[in-house]
């Protein structure tokens, strides 16, 4: 069967089309094209011709007249529309044209700058010009990274080496600083939270050192559909940006599936599981060979998956070469011989986390399946477009888990179809963040009187504190560099705060092994002594915990149970930011918090039945963390009719809604952001809904919501209107026994009171 | 804004105390600090030993046709860290030159970070007049630094010496053997007999010179210099000493120093010096070492008769004889095409090997697998030979 016979196939399977809760199919659309613009260079023209290109899509023409034009700007993208094409062509018909021009490419991961240079570097042969582009990465050998340093035309590279390898050795870089005309952001949209934050002071470092050595560089990003994508690329460059949303390629029709598993257990609201249903559907796929890459939401299911495909196919040999696993973790060549054999078509299936949702170039499939909902819509189009030739029809399934997100989305596909994808969120100004560039960029070049960091208005307070902390000398208007080491090796791009926690194995006492690290606050929660960690689906002992070193030590283990940290939250208003009062006299506040958290028991509960079977201590200290919060605070007109106790469930119940729908509008990960409540806040004496970033300093998530809070109580709304249970249920509010009798009840009264 | 840096000052985990703010922020010296020092010439090896020809095979890089004492500038630095981003900055530099009166070790330090131009301006005037500069490990840490402070402080670096002899690579390549340890602290007290009293660490000197900027007590700021001025003429001496050893290998006591020596001149191609190395280690103890390399030698430019001979002196004399052997049979099966005297050194190797006393190390069990293997090749090939021969004989 081909796909269009397996669709028709499908749509009259009784037992499949029951689990169906829509099937939505876009029509497909014809490309827009445009002319070669003027000022590209004849041998540009030439190759293109060569490939058959005879025209561009309008896109990609806009991009090259806006590089040409000296604008910054920002192209947003469905996979396979000719991204590339978009940076490349300004960028090497400007080398053409002067070559002492330089560009610097970021990519957010390793694998994908390798897979994106291969493609320039095609380009640059048929050209037959001496155009120089290299990778240059932790992988670089010493004896290259020279040549590339004096004469690389085109440097690509990620954030994490230009902050760490770049800009602290600027001077070896002088070529490239002077004469630096494009810097060229691919996937922005993964620079959200703090991997964004930090970007964005890693760019005005960058803006900095090239203001020194006389350059001016333009920018060109590109992002896949997210709901802001100008305003995020300007929040990272703190320049303005055009945004070109005109895709001109063509797209074939589309179907989008939504499979919700069926239901085992009607009392307990339990279905089927998600891998045994993407099982199911993806043999369908696969036993008629319809070429189709199977998303996974971690790396152990990716290899049940894989195994399972596998067994599927195998011959009388044992072969099963057409089908394959990806995920991170697998070595660089055998990544490139899977993306290898997937353009060239020798296989047939691959199971994959979201290592491949970024835009590796793997050919185009036809067929997608997603093991439970990846968490963002932008994310979720992102997967479906690896699925779809520019002509051919494609099939995305996404088969839902039982997880309250998933349930949500699975029910509600309006809301996936028709809301705009999530917003991307940075705060460059985060007080750590911020003093942490601030510093590396005082190492690169002193400060003088008056000079701002990018657009950092306070930056004398900041520098004045660097000062007191004997880190920086002021004298004669500079403030001069005066410690020993370089900043940037302790600051890593992607967590807040330097002090990370690093989990060592020690089952095998010749063979001690890293096996991850975890951030400061989590460590109470997760890794005091006695804990049963998880990881990779083993468990392990916390044998001990050195506080100090920061490093846990762990030991593998065959329990019956697991532990349940009792983490006790207060909360203390630092600081209002704004304030405001609702008509109903609902206040609401965005504001500063210290976040004081400590871990004094944990509980064991037995596996399958969670049975309590005792307690344990915990002796470490209490941890602080600064971070953003924004709060509603409840006024006694609505509260006084329900007792305390009715109260406390109702609004148990509410964050817990809250807790599902904000991290749906915020485009962040469920732990990206706390709900807690207060039925009588030290401060406001009142009952308080408080909303956090779980991130010291806040990556602006509560001012999001703060702003768009009318809309996070209406989602929250809907949604235990909108379920089917009666008294609760995960899904919604927490079931019964969190929320208490007639707790979903009072949630819904509170919420429409609140937006009353 | 006082909110900001209250703010600041919470966030830090660690509860740093606020220092109070220095009152005095323009600095209370109009100029660096400068000194020279002059030492007498008489403390050097003989300096004619430095010829081109002699520094290329020290140095293994290209100088000049004509190189006088008075065209080399040895140059040492102090700086504030040693992680060598450009954040780091040499606050200290000492000058050492050959002139007339004598060695002169010219020095300045700067007594905070804006003289550091006024400082650069000087070395700049300085490394002009010089074709040649001369460092301890100034080509990976010192030029690089002092290249990247010239860029930060926008003074072009075309003023650095074209030709850079750095001791430190030589002196691995000639002194590693024996003395294992290739610091210049280390050399100059092996070498040359300095003992240094009161000497300040060269890992203390950037808290140390951070100290100074705080209270300007300029008292370990002399130890500094101290320290700087016995790196150079340290320096100078070990480079002197490195061309003295080259150019006379006949007064030079060390075994293992004149085994490091031959090598040295293979590297550069000079088999002749290399050659002479070799006989001069005959009367101590890198003999066997010396001898198997000249066999070696002899055997690769196709000298058999010299080979053999070299490996049968090893033999009389008891010099690693299971190499010996081993060598002896190569050379009688593949050169010299006599296989039943190859089969007899193989036999004799193999002997050597069965001596229980013997350290099974794996490098001895692999040596007595290839003997084995010869053994088994050179009998099929002496027994296939008899075949032939008697079957010639009967037709």
């Amino acid at each position: 069967m081909n796909l269009d016979q397996l669709i028709g196939n499908l749509k009259n399977d009784a037992s499949f089309m029951k689990c169906v809760t829509e099937w939505r199919t876009l029509p497909a659309t014809d490309g827009k094209y445009a002319d070669f613009p003027e000022g590209m260079d004849d041998r540009i023209i030439k190759v293109l011709r060569k490939r058959a290109i005879h025209r561009l899509y309008t896109h990609q023409a806009e991009c090259f007249r806006l590089a040409e034009e000296g604008k910054d700007f920002v192209v947003v993208t469905p996979t396979a529309s000719g991204k590339t094409m978009c940076y490349n062509l300004p960028v090497v018909s400007e080398i053409l044209k002067n070559p002492d021009a330089r560009a610097l490419y970021l990519f957010p991961t390793k694998a994908l700058s390798a897979d994106q240079v291969s493609g320039l570097y095609s380009m640059i042969e048929e050209l037959e010009v001496d155009i120089k582009a290299y990778t240059y990465d932790g992988d670089t050998q010493g004896a290259a990274r020279k040549a590339i340093r004096q004469a690389g035309h085109i440097v690509v590279t990620n954030p994490d080496m230009l902050h760490a390898n770049i800009l602290p050795h600027h001077t070896k870089w002088v070529k490239l600083f002077e004469n630096l005309k494009y810097i060229v952001i691919d996937e922005i949209h993964t620079y959200r939270g703090i991997f964004g934050s930090h970007l964005a002071n890693v760019l005005r470092r960058l803006l900095r050192l090239c203001a020194f050595y006389g350059s001016k560089p333009q920018f060109i990003l590109c992002s896949a559909t997210i709901a802001n994508p100008a305003e995020l690329a300007s929040a990272l460059t703190a320049r303005e940006i055009t945004a070109v949303t005109n895709n001109g390629a063509p797209m074939g029709e589309r179907h989008f599936v939504f499979y919700n598993p069926p239901v085992v257990n009607r009392q307990l609201g339990i279905r089927k599981g998600v891998v045994p249903e993407v099982r199911r559907v993806s043999e369908k796929l696969l036993s008629n060979g319809i070429p189709t890459i199977v998303f996974c939401k971690s790396r152990i299911q990716v290899e049940v998956m894989t195994r399972y495909m596998k067994d599927c196919i195998r011959d009388a040999y044992g072969f099963s070469g057409r089908v394959r696993g990806y995920r991170g973790g697998y070595l660089p060549g055998e990544r490139h011989e899977i993306e290898r054999g997937l353009r060239a078509g020798e296989v047939d299936m691959v199971i994959s986390t979201n290592a491949l949702e970024l835009g590796i170039d793997i050919g185009s499939l036809s067929a997608c399946v997603l093991c439970g909902y990846p968490g963002t819509i932008a994310s979720t189009w992102q997967q479906a477009g690896r699925a779809g030739r520019r002509k051919d029809t494609a099939l995305t399934i996404m088969v839902a888990s039982s997880a309250p997100l998933d349930q949500y989305i699975i029910e509600n596909p309006d809301y996936f179809f028709n809301a705009s994808p999530e917003h991307a969120l940075v705060q460059p100004d985060n007080l750590y963040v911020l003093t942490s560039h601030l510093k590396c960029s005082a190492y690169e070049l002193p400060f003088e009187d008056g000079e701002v960091f990018g657009n950092v208005k306070d930056t004398e307070q900041f520098l004045e504190y660097l000062t007191e902390s004997n880190i920086l000398r002021h004298l004669d208007g500079k403030y001069y560099w005066m410690e020993e080491e370089l900043p940037s090796g302790e600051i890593s791009l992607r967590s807040a705060t330097a002090e990370n926690y690093i989990i060592i194995d020690i089952t095998n006492p010749a063979h001690h092994r890293v096996v991850g690290e975890m951030d400061r606050f989590t460590v109470p929660m997760l890794l005091h002594e006695n804990a049963i960690y998880m990881h990779e689906a083993r468990q392990y002992q916390v044998e001990k915990l050195d506080y100090d070193a920061c490093k846990a030590y762990i030991r593998a283990v065959d329990v019956d149970y697991y532990t349940d940290a009792d983490l006790n939250v207060s909360l203390h208003i630092l600081d209002d930011l704004e304030h405001k009062e609702m008509p109903n006299g609902t206040g609401l506040t965005l504001g500063e918090l210290r976040v004081s958290s400590i871990v004094k028991i944990f509980k064991k509960m037995k596996l399958d039945t969670h049975e309590n079977l005792g307690f344990g201590v915990v002796r470490l200290p209490q941890t602080d963390m600064h971070t953003v919060g924004m709060w509603w605070t409840i006024p006694d007109s609505l509260t006084c009719k329900y007792t305390n106790d009715d109260l406390q469930g109702g609004l148990v119940a509410v964050s817990n809604l809250l807790a599902i729908v904000a991290p749906l509008y915020l485009m962040c990960a469920t732990r990206d952001i706390h709900v807690v409540y207060q039925v009588k806040a030290p401060i406001t004496d009142k009952p308080t809904i408080f909303l956090y970033d779980s991130f010291p300093g806040g990556v602006g998530l509560s001012e999001k919501a703060y702003q768009m809070q009318e809309m996070l109580l209406e989602e929250a709304l809907k949604i235990a209107e909108g379920c089917s249970c009666e008294n609760g249920c995960p899904a919604c509010t927490g079931p019964l026994a969190e929320i208490g009798e007639g707790g979903k009840q009072r949630a819904i009264a509170i919420l429409k009171e609140l937006l009353a | 804004m006082a909110g900001l840096l209250n703010k600041l000052r919470m966030m830090d985990a660690a509860g740093k105390k606020p220092v109070p703010k220095e009152k005095n922020e323009s600095l209370p010296y109009a100029h660096m600090h400068r000194k020279d020092h002059v030492y007498p010439v008489s403390l050097f090896a003989d300096r004619r030993h430095a010829t081109p020809d002699i520094l290329q095979k020290v140095f293994e890089c290209s100088f000049p046709a004509k190189v006088t004492p008075e065209d080399i500038l040895f140059l040492d630095t102090e700086t504030t860290g040693l992680s060598g981003g450009v954040g780091t900055v040499a606050f200290q530099i000492g000058l050492g030159y050959f002139t007339p009166a004598g060695f002169v070790v010219e020095q300045m330090l700067i007594h905070d970070y804006p003289q550091e131009a006024e400082m650069l301006h000087l070395l700049e005037a300085r490394m002009k007049r010089f074709p040649i500069i001369c460092t301890f490990n100034g080509k990976s840490f010192d030029v690089p630094l002092l290249r990247s402070r010239m860029v930060m402080n926008r003074i072009s670096d075309s003023s650095i010496p074209p030709v850079h002899a750095d001791v430190l690579y030589p002196s691995r390549r000639l002194w590693k053997l024996r003395l294992r340890q290739c610091t210049l602290g280390h050399l100059e007290n092996q070498l040359l007999g300095v003992e240094r009293e009161d000497d300040l660490p060269g890992a203390m000197v950037p808290q140390a010179y951070f100290q100074y900027l705080k209270d300007r007590d300029f008292a370990p700021m002399e130890k500094v210099l101290e320290h700087n001025r016995q790196d150079i003429v340290s320096l100078a001496q070990l480079f002197y000493e490195l061309c003295r050893q080259m150019a006379q290998p006949e007064n030079v006591t060390q075994g293992e120093d004149l085994l490091s020596l031959a090598r040295m001149c293979e590297r550069t191609g000079d088999i002749a010096r290399a050659t002479k190395c070799y006989r001069l280690c005959a009367k101590g103890s890198t003999r066997p070492q010396a001898y198997r390399a000249m066999s070696v030698n002899a055997k690769r430019r196709g000298d058999c008769r010299t080979a053999v001979k070299l490996c049968r002196t090893m033999l009389s004399r008891g010099d690693d004889p299971i190499y010996a052997y081993e060598a002896l049979a190569k050379l009688c099966e593949h050169q010299l095409h006599d296989p039943e005297q190859a089969m007899h050194y193989t036999r004799q190797a193999l002997l050597y090997l069965a001596e229980p006393s013997l350290n099974r190390s794996e490098e001895t069990v692999a040596q007595q697998e290839s003997l084995k293997h010869r053994y088994a090749r050179l009998r099929r090939k002496l027994s296939a030979d008899r075949t032939n021969s008697s079957a010639d004989s009967s037709m």
